[in-house]
Protein backbone atom coordinates (compact mmCIF):
# COMPACT_ATOMS: atom_id res chain seq x y z
CA UNK A 1 0.00 0.00 0.00
CA UNK A 2 1.49 3.34 -0.98
CA UNK A 3 1.90 6.11 1.53
CA UNK A 4 -0.96 8.20 0.22
CA UNK A 5 -3.49 5.39 0.38
CA UNK A 6 -2.36 4.50 3.87
CA UNK A 7 -2.72 8.12 4.87
CA UNK A 8 -6.24 8.10 3.50
CA UNK A 9 -7.08 5.12 5.65
CA UNK A 10 -5.92 6.73 8.86
CA UNK A 11 -8.61 9.39 9.09
CA UNK A 12 -11.11 6.86 7.84
CA UNK A 13 -10.56 4.56 10.74
CA UNK A 14 -10.11 7.35 13.23
CA UNK A 15 -13.49 8.89 12.52
CA UNK A 16 -15.27 5.61 12.15
CA UNK A 17 -14.59 5.23 15.84
CA UNK A 18 -17.74 7.18 16.69
CA UNK A 19 -19.64 3.94 16.26
CA UNK A 20 -16.96 1.66 17.54
CA UNK A 21 -15.79 2.92 20.86
CA UNK A 22 -14.88 6.59 21.14
CA UNK A 23 -18.10 6.87 23.10
CA UNK A 24 -20.70 4.51 24.45
CA UNK A 25 -23.90 4.00 22.54
CA UNK A 26 -26.45 2.58 24.92
CA UNK A 27 -28.54 -0.17 23.34
CA UNK A 28 -32.22 -0.64 22.84
CA UNK A 29 -33.58 -2.99 25.52
CA UNK A 30 -34.22 -6.48 24.19
CA UNK A 31 -35.45 -8.06 27.43
CA UNK A 32 -36.13 -6.75 30.90
CA UNK A 33 -33.12 -8.58 32.31
CA UNK A 34 -30.95 -6.16 30.30
CA UNK A 35 -31.81 -3.53 32.91
CA UNK A 36 -29.47 -3.88 35.86
CA UNK A 37 -29.08 -1.92 39.08
CA UNK A 38 -27.10 0.80 37.31
CA UNK A 39 -29.46 1.37 34.42
CA UNK A 40 -33.02 2.30 33.64
CA UNK A 41 -35.22 1.94 30.58
CA UNK A 42 -36.73 5.00 28.89
CA UNK A 43 -39.95 4.43 27.00
CA UNK A 44 -41.15 7.17 24.70
CA UNK A 45 -41.36 8.41 21.18
CA UNK A 46 -39.83 11.23 19.15
CA UNK A 47 -41.85 12.53 16.22
CA UNK A 48 -40.61 15.04 13.67
CA UNK A 49 -43.18 17.17 11.89
CA UNK A 50 -42.74 16.82 9.00
CA UNK A 51 -41.17 13.38 9.32
CA UNK A 52 -37.70 12.80 7.94
CA UNK A 53 -37.68 11.77 4.29
CA UNK A 54 -35.18 9.01 3.49
CA UNK A 55 -33.29 11.20 1.02
CA UNK A 56 -32.86 13.90 3.67
CA UNK A 57 -30.09 11.94 5.36
CA UNK A 58 -26.81 11.88 3.50
CA UNK A 59 -24.52 9.73 5.63
CA UNK A 60 -21.08 8.65 4.51
CA UNK A 61 -19.03 7.23 7.35
CA UNK A 62 -15.74 6.76 5.53
CA UNK A 63 -13.91 8.42 2.70
CA UNK A 64 -14.75 5.42 0.51
CA UNK A 65 -18.33 6.26 -0.33
CA UNK A 66 -20.86 3.92 1.24
CA UNK A 67 -18.23 1.63 2.77
CA UNK A 68 -19.10 1.46 6.46
CA UNK A 69 -17.23 -1.42 8.10
CA UNK A 70 -18.03 -0.27 11.63
CA UNK A 71 -21.72 0.20 11.08
CA UNK A 72 -21.69 3.85 12.06
CA UNK A 73 -24.44 4.74 9.62
CA UNK A 74 -26.97 2.53 11.38
CA UNK A 75 -26.39 4.51 14.54
CA UNK A 76 -27.83 7.59 12.81
CA UNK A 77 -30.30 6.48 10.14
CA UNK A 78 -33.77 7.73 11.12
CA UNK A 79 -32.61 8.10 14.71
CA UNK A 80 -32.08 10.93 17.13
CA UNK A 81 -28.78 11.20 18.96
CA UNK A 82 -29.17 12.13 22.62
CA UNK A 83 -25.93 13.03 24.38
CA UNK A 84 -26.22 12.12 28.06
CA UNK A 85 -24.35 13.45 31.06
CA UNK A 86 -24.39 13.31 34.85
CA UNK A 87 -23.89 17.08 35.10
CA UNK A 88 -26.86 19.44 35.24
CA UNK A 89 -24.68 22.31 34.03
CA UNK A 90 -23.18 20.48 31.05
CA UNK A 91 -22.87 22.70 27.97
CA UNK A 92 -24.88 21.99 24.86
CA UNK A 93 -22.37 19.83 23.10
CA UNK A 94 -21.67 16.15 22.37
CA UNK A 95 -20.69 13.87 25.23
CA UNK A 96 -19.28 10.36 25.20
CA UNK A 97 -22.51 8.78 26.34
CA UNK A 98 -25.11 8.41 23.60
CA UNK A 99 -28.64 7.12 23.34
CA UNK A 100 -29.98 6.84 19.80
CA UNK A 101 -33.73 6.24 19.90
CA UNK A 102 -35.46 5.55 16.59
CA UNK A 103 -37.69 8.31 15.25
CA UNK A 104 -41.44 7.94 14.77
CA UNK A 105 -41.78 4.78 16.84
CA UNK A 106 -41.97 3.82 20.48
CA UNK A 107 -38.46 3.42 21.83
CA UNK A 108 -37.20 1.28 24.71
CA UNK A 109 -33.74 2.64 25.46
CA UNK A 110 -31.43 1.60 28.26
CA UNK A 111 -29.42 4.42 29.84
CA UNK A 112 -27.17 4.65 32.90
CA UNK A 113 -29.10 5.82 35.96
CA UNK A 114 -26.44 8.42 36.79
CA UNK A 115 -26.62 10.06 33.39
CA UNK A 116 -30.04 11.58 33.84
CA UNK A 117 -29.39 14.78 31.88
CA UNK A 118 -29.60 15.29 28.13
CA UNK A 119 -26.86 17.77 27.28
CA UNK A 120 -27.54 17.96 23.56
CA UNK A 121 -29.74 16.25 20.98
CA UNK A 122 -29.48 16.14 17.21
CA UNK A 123 -30.54 14.31 14.11
CA UNK A 124 -27.70 14.04 11.63
CA UNK A 125 -28.92 15.08 8.19
CA UNK A 126 -25.51 14.98 6.63
CA UNK A 127 -22.34 13.29 7.83
CA UNK A 128 -19.55 13.12 5.30
CA UNK A 129 -15.95 12.37 5.90
CA UNK A 130 -13.70 14.51 3.75
CA UNK A 131 -10.02 13.81 3.40
CA UNK A 132 -8.52 17.24 3.04
CA UNK A 133 -4.89 16.36 2.67
CA UNK A 134 -2.62 13.37 3.08
CA UNK A 135 -2.63 13.96 6.82
CA UNK A 136 -5.93 15.60 7.63
CA UNK A 137 -9.62 14.92 7.35
CA UNK A 138 -12.74 16.55 8.63
CA UNK A 139 -16.37 15.63 9.01
CA UNK A 140 -18.83 17.81 7.16
CA UNK A 141 -22.14 17.63 9.01
CA UNK A 142 -25.56 19.17 8.80
CA UNK A 143 -27.55 18.73 11.98
CA UNK A 144 -31.11 19.22 13.05
CA UNK A 145 -30.70 20.48 16.60
CA UNK A 146 -33.43 19.23 18.88
CA UNK A 147 -34.26 21.41 21.89
CA UNK A 148 -34.52 18.38 24.15
CA UNK A 149 -32.13 19.35 26.94
CA UNK A 150 -33.82 17.90 29.96
CA UNK A 151 -33.53 15.98 33.17
CA UNK A 152 -35.09 12.55 33.47
CA UNK A 153 -36.90 12.08 36.77
CA UNK A 154 -35.20 8.82 37.74
CA UNK A 155 -36.06 7.69 41.26
CA UNK A 156 -34.77 4.84 43.41
CA UNK A 157 -36.50 1.63 42.41
CA UNK A 158 -37.35 2.81 38.90
CA UNK A 159 -36.70 0.25 36.19
CA UNK A 160 -38.77 1.76 33.38
CA UNK A 161 -39.85 5.37 32.85
CA UNK A 162 -42.42 6.67 30.41
CA UNK A 163 -41.11 10.01 29.10
CA UNK A 164 -43.89 10.85 26.65
CA UNK A 165 -44.16 11.54 22.97
CA UNK A 166 -41.99 14.49 22.01
CA UNK A 167 -43.54 16.03 18.92
CA UNK A 168 -40.98 18.32 17.29
CA UNK A 169 -42.20 20.79 14.68
CA UNK A 170 -39.53 21.96 12.23
CA UNK A 171 -39.52 24.46 9.39
CA UNK A 172 -37.94 24.06 5.98
CA UNK A 173 -34.61 25.36 7.30
CA UNK A 174 -34.58 22.54 9.87
CA UNK A 175 -35.10 25.01 12.66
CA UNK A 176 -37.31 23.66 15.41
CA UNK A 177 -40.32 25.91 15.84
CA UNK A 178 -42.06 24.06 18.62
CA UNK A 179 -42.05 20.99 20.85
CA UNK A 180 -45.11 19.40 22.42
CA UNK A 181 -44.97 16.66 25.01
CA UNK A 182 -47.91 14.30 24.66
CA UNK A 183 -48.94 11.75 27.24
CA UNK A 184 -49.68 8.44 25.56
CA UNK A 185 -48.94 6.41 28.67
CA UNK A 186 -51.73 3.86 28.27
CA UNK A 187 -50.71 2.97 24.72
CA UNK A 188 -47.06 2.76 25.71
CA UNK A 189 -47.83 0.46 28.63
CA UNK A 190 -49.80 -1.92 26.39
CA UNK A 191 -46.98 -1.98 23.86
CA UNK A 192 -44.36 -2.49 26.54
CA UNK A 193 -46.22 -5.39 28.16
CA UNK A 194 -46.76 -6.96 24.74
CA UNK A 195 -43.02 -6.85 24.23
CA UNK A 196 -41.67 -7.65 27.69
CA UNK A 197 -44.46 -9.46 29.51
CA UNK A 198 -47.65 -8.68 31.35
CA UNK A 199 -46.15 -7.71 34.69
CA UNK A 200 -43.68 -5.12 33.43
CA UNK A 201 -44.00 -1.88 35.39
CA UNK A 202 -43.78 1.58 33.85
CA UNK A 203 -43.82 4.86 35.77
CA UNK A 204 -44.91 8.01 33.98
CA UNK A 205 -42.26 10.70 34.31
CA UNK A 206 -42.70 13.37 31.69
CA UNK A 207 -39.56 15.44 31.28
CA UNK A 208 -38.56 18.72 32.82
CA UNK A 209 -37.18 21.01 30.13
CA UNK A 210 -33.94 22.79 30.80
CA UNK A 211 -34.05 25.41 28.10
CA UNK A 212 -36.28 26.93 25.48
CA UNK A 213 -35.73 26.65 21.77
CA UNK A 214 -34.48 29.94 20.40
CA UNK A 215 -37.05 29.70 17.65
CA UNK A 216 -39.85 29.96 20.21
CA UNK A 217 -38.81 33.54 20.80
CA UNK A 218 -40.61 34.80 17.73
CA UNK A 219 -38.25 34.02 14.90
CA UNK B 1 -25.69 31.90 15.97
CA UNK B 2 -22.22 30.63 16.49
CA UNK B 3 -21.13 28.46 13.66
CA UNK B 4 -18.33 26.03 13.25
CA UNK B 5 -15.30 27.12 11.33
CA UNK B 6 -13.93 24.43 9.15
CA UNK B 7 -10.54 25.47 7.89
CA UNK B 8 -9.99 22.86 5.29
CA UNK B 9 -8.03 22.57 2.11
CA UNK B 10 -10.36 21.80 -0.72
CA UNK B 11 -9.68 20.99 -4.32
CA UNK B 12 -12.79 22.79 -5.40
CA UNK B 13 -15.78 24.54 -3.91
CA UNK B 14 -19.33 24.15 -5.10
CA UNK B 15 -20.27 23.53 -8.66
CA UNK B 16 -21.13 26.50 -10.84
CA UNK B 17 -24.80 27.32 -11.20
CA UNK B 18 -26.29 26.86 -14.68
CA UNK B 19 -26.56 29.99 -16.87
CA UNK B 20 -29.61 32.11 -16.15
CA UNK B 21 -31.98 32.80 -19.04
CA UNK B 22 -32.44 36.60 -19.27
CA UNK B 23 -36.05 35.98 -20.34
CA UNK B 24 -36.83 33.89 -17.26
CA UNK B 25 -39.70 35.74 -15.58
CA UNK B 26 -39.41 33.67 -12.39
CA UNK B 27 -35.84 34.63 -11.57
CA UNK B 28 -35.15 36.82 -8.56
CA UNK B 29 -32.09 38.84 -7.65
CA UNK B 30 -30.74 37.86 -4.23
CA UNK B 31 -27.92 39.81 -2.63
CA UNK B 32 -26.07 40.35 0.61
CA UNK B 33 -22.85 41.50 2.17
CA UNK B 34 -20.26 39.90 4.46
CA UNK B 35 -17.54 42.05 6.01
CA UNK B 36 -14.62 39.65 6.38
CA UNK B 37 -12.00 42.08 7.70
CA UNK B 38 -11.63 40.06 10.89
CA UNK B 39 -11.80 36.68 9.22
CA UNK B 40 -8.78 34.49 8.48
CA UNK B 41 -9.55 34.52 4.77
CA UNK B 42 -11.03 36.57 1.97
CA UNK B 43 -14.60 36.10 0.79
CA UNK B 44 -14.59 34.67 -2.72
CA UNK B 45 -17.79 32.68 -2.92
CA UNK B 46 -21.08 32.09 -1.20
CA UNK B 47 -23.21 28.98 -1.47
CA UNK B 48 -26.92 29.78 -1.26
CA UNK B 49 -28.93 26.68 -0.46
CA UNK B 50 -32.53 26.04 -1.31
CA UNK B 51 -34.39 24.31 1.54
CA UNK B 52 -37.57 22.28 1.50
CA UNK B 53 -38.72 19.32 -0.52
CA UNK B 54 -35.94 19.86 -3.03
CA UNK B 55 -32.40 20.86 -2.29
CA UNK B 56 -30.39 22.98 -4.67
CA UNK B 57 -27.34 25.17 -4.40
CA UNK B 58 -26.66 28.49 -6.09
CA UNK B 59 -23.05 29.48 -6.26
CA UNK B 60 -22.53 33.23 -6.03
CA UNK B 61 -19.23 34.97 -6.51
CA UNK B 62 -18.25 37.69 -4.07
CA UNK B 63 -16.26 40.88 -4.43
CA UNK B 64 -15.36 43.23 -1.61
CA UNK B 65 -17.92 41.51 0.59
CA UNK B 66 -20.82 41.84 -1.83
CA UNK B 67 -22.41 38.66 -3.17
CA UNK B 68 -25.37 38.38 -5.47
CA UNK B 69 -27.15 36.06 -7.86
CA UNK B 70 -29.58 37.11 -10.59
CA UNK B 71 -31.39 33.84 -11.21
CA UNK B 72 -32.93 32.50 -8.00
CA UNK B 73 -36.16 30.51 -8.38
CA UNK B 74 -38.99 30.78 -5.85
CA UNK B 75 -38.29 28.85 -2.64
CA UNK B 76 -36.68 29.13 0.78
CA UNK B 77 -33.01 30.00 0.95
CA UNK B 78 -30.14 30.90 3.21
CA UNK B 79 -26.39 31.06 2.96
CA UNK B 80 -25.18 27.60 3.88
CA UNK B 81 -21.45 27.98 3.34
CA UNK B 82 -19.01 30.58 2.18
CA UNK B 83 -15.33 30.65 1.66
CA UNK B 84 -12.20 32.23 0.34
CA UNK B 85 -8.46 32.09 0.43
CA UNK B 86 -6.18 32.38 3.43
CA UNK B 87 -2.90 33.73 2.19
CA UNK B 88 0.48 33.47 3.84
CA UNK B 89 3.42 34.77 1.80
CA UNK B 90 3.30 32.76 -1.41
CA UNK B 91 1.03 30.07 0.01
CA UNK B 92 -2.74 30.00 0.11
CA UNK B 93 -5.35 27.66 1.52
CA UNK B 94 -9.02 27.49 0.74
CA UNK B 95 -11.09 28.16 3.86
CA UNK B 96 -14.70 27.12 4.09
CA UNK B 97 -17.16 28.37 6.70
CA UNK B 98 -20.19 26.34 7.76
CA UNK B 99 -22.95 28.82 8.43
CA UNK B 100 -26.28 27.20 7.66
CA UNK B 101 -25.72 23.64 8.73
CA UNK B 102 -27.48 23.84 12.11
CA UNK B 103 -30.89 25.28 11.40
CA UNK B 104 -31.87 28.71 10.29
CA UNK B 105 -29.44 31.61 10.22
CA UNK B 106 -29.82 35.36 9.80
CA UNK B 107 -29.72 35.25 6.00
CA UNK B 108 -32.83 33.07 5.66
CA UNK B 109 -35.34 34.35 3.12
CA UNK B 110 -38.46 33.06 1.42
CA UNK B 111 -38.62 33.99 -2.25
CA UNK B 112 -42.36 33.98 -2.81
CA UNK B 113 -42.56 35.87 -6.09
CA UNK B 114 -39.99 37.17 -8.56
CA UNK B 115 -38.24 40.29 -7.28
CA UNK B 116 -35.33 41.52 -5.19
CA UNK B 117 -34.42 39.87 -1.90
CA UNK B 118 -31.82 41.29 0.46
CA UNK B 119 -30.15 38.74 2.74
CA UNK B 120 -28.67 41.49 4.87
CA UNK B 121 -25.24 42.88 5.69
CA UNK B 122 -23.10 41.24 8.36
CA UNK B 123 -19.61 41.27 9.74
CA UNK B 124 -17.56 38.26 10.67
CA UNK B 125 -16.77 38.05 14.39
CA UNK B 126 -14.31 35.39 15.49
CA UNK B 127 -14.55 33.49 18.77
CA UNK B 128 -11.42 31.75 19.91
CA UNK B 129 -12.15 28.16 20.85
CA UNK B 130 -9.02 27.87 22.97
CA UNK B 131 -6.41 25.19 22.79
CA UNK B 132 -8.63 22.13 22.46
CA UNK B 133 -11.90 23.33 20.96
CA UNK B 134 -12.42 24.50 17.39
CA UNK B 135 -12.73 28.20 16.73
CA UNK B 136 -16.20 29.54 16.11
CA UNK B 137 -17.63 32.60 14.49
CA UNK B 138 -20.80 34.58 14.31
CA UNK B 139 -22.14 36.97 11.72
CA UNK B 140 -23.32 40.21 13.30
CA UNK B 141 -25.70 42.54 11.44
CA UNK B 142 -24.20 45.86 10.36
CA UNK B 143 -25.86 49.04 9.15
CA UNK B 144 -23.06 50.01 6.80
CA UNK B 145 -22.90 49.46 3.88
CA UNK B 146 -26.56 50.13 3.37
CA UNK B 147 -28.82 48.22 1.04
CA UNK B 148 -28.82 51.31 -1.17
CA UNK B 149 -25.02 51.32 -1.41
CA UNK B 150 -24.95 47.63 -2.25
CA UNK B 151 -27.65 47.93 -4.90
CA UNK B 152 -25.79 50.84 -6.45
CA UNK B 153 -22.73 48.63 -6.76
CA UNK B 154 -24.78 45.86 -8.33
CA UNK B 155 -26.39 48.27 -10.81
CA UNK B 156 -23.02 49.72 -11.78
CA UNK B 157 -21.66 46.24 -12.43
CA UNK B 158 -24.70 45.10 -14.39
CA UNK B 159 -24.58 48.17 -16.60
CA UNK B 160 -20.84 47.92 -17.11
CA UNK B 161 -20.64 44.29 -18.17
CA UNK B 162 -21.83 43.27 -21.61
CA UNK B 163 -23.02 39.83 -20.47
CA UNK B 164 -25.14 41.31 -17.69
CA UNK B 165 -26.87 44.01 -19.70
CA UNK B 166 -29.25 41.39 -21.09
CA UNK B 167 -30.93 41.05 -17.71
CA UNK B 168 -33.10 44.08 -18.32
CA UNK B 169 -35.88 42.97 -15.96
CA UNK B 170 -33.49 42.63 -13.03
CA UNK B 171 -31.86 45.97 -13.87
CA UNK B 172 -35.30 47.55 -13.90
CA UNK B 173 -36.10 46.03 -10.50
CA UNK B 174 -32.86 47.38 -9.06
CA UNK B 175 -33.60 50.88 -10.33
CA UNK B 176 -37.12 50.67 -8.95
CA UNK B 177 -35.85 49.60 -5.53
CA UNK B 178 -33.19 52.28 -5.49
CA UNK B 179 -35.88 54.87 -6.14
CA UNK B 180 -37.75 53.57 -3.09
CA UNK B 181 -34.78 53.62 -0.72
Amino acid sequence: MDRRRFALLLPTFALGGFAAGCGTIHPQVQQLSDIDADSVMLVGRIELLPALRPEEQDLKMTSFGDWDPLGGKQVMVNRAILYLTDRPDAPREPTRSVSNPPLEQLFFMQIPRRQRYVAHAVVFLKHRLRVTSSRTADVDTTELWLPLRQEFDIRPGDRALYVGTWRVQRDEFNEVTGVRVLDHYATALVEMRKRFGGDAGLRAALPRWRDTPRSFAGR
Amino acid sequence: MLAGLAAVVLATGCSTSPPVDPKDQNASLVYGYFDMKNAPSSLDWVSIKQYGATSFYYHAGAKDGLFWHIGIDPGSYQVEKFGGLKRLLIFSNEVEYNYGTRGRNETAIRVTKPGLYFMGAYRYVAHDGGLFAPDKFEMQPVTSPTERELLSRILAEMEAKQELRAYTRQIGLVKQRLAEL
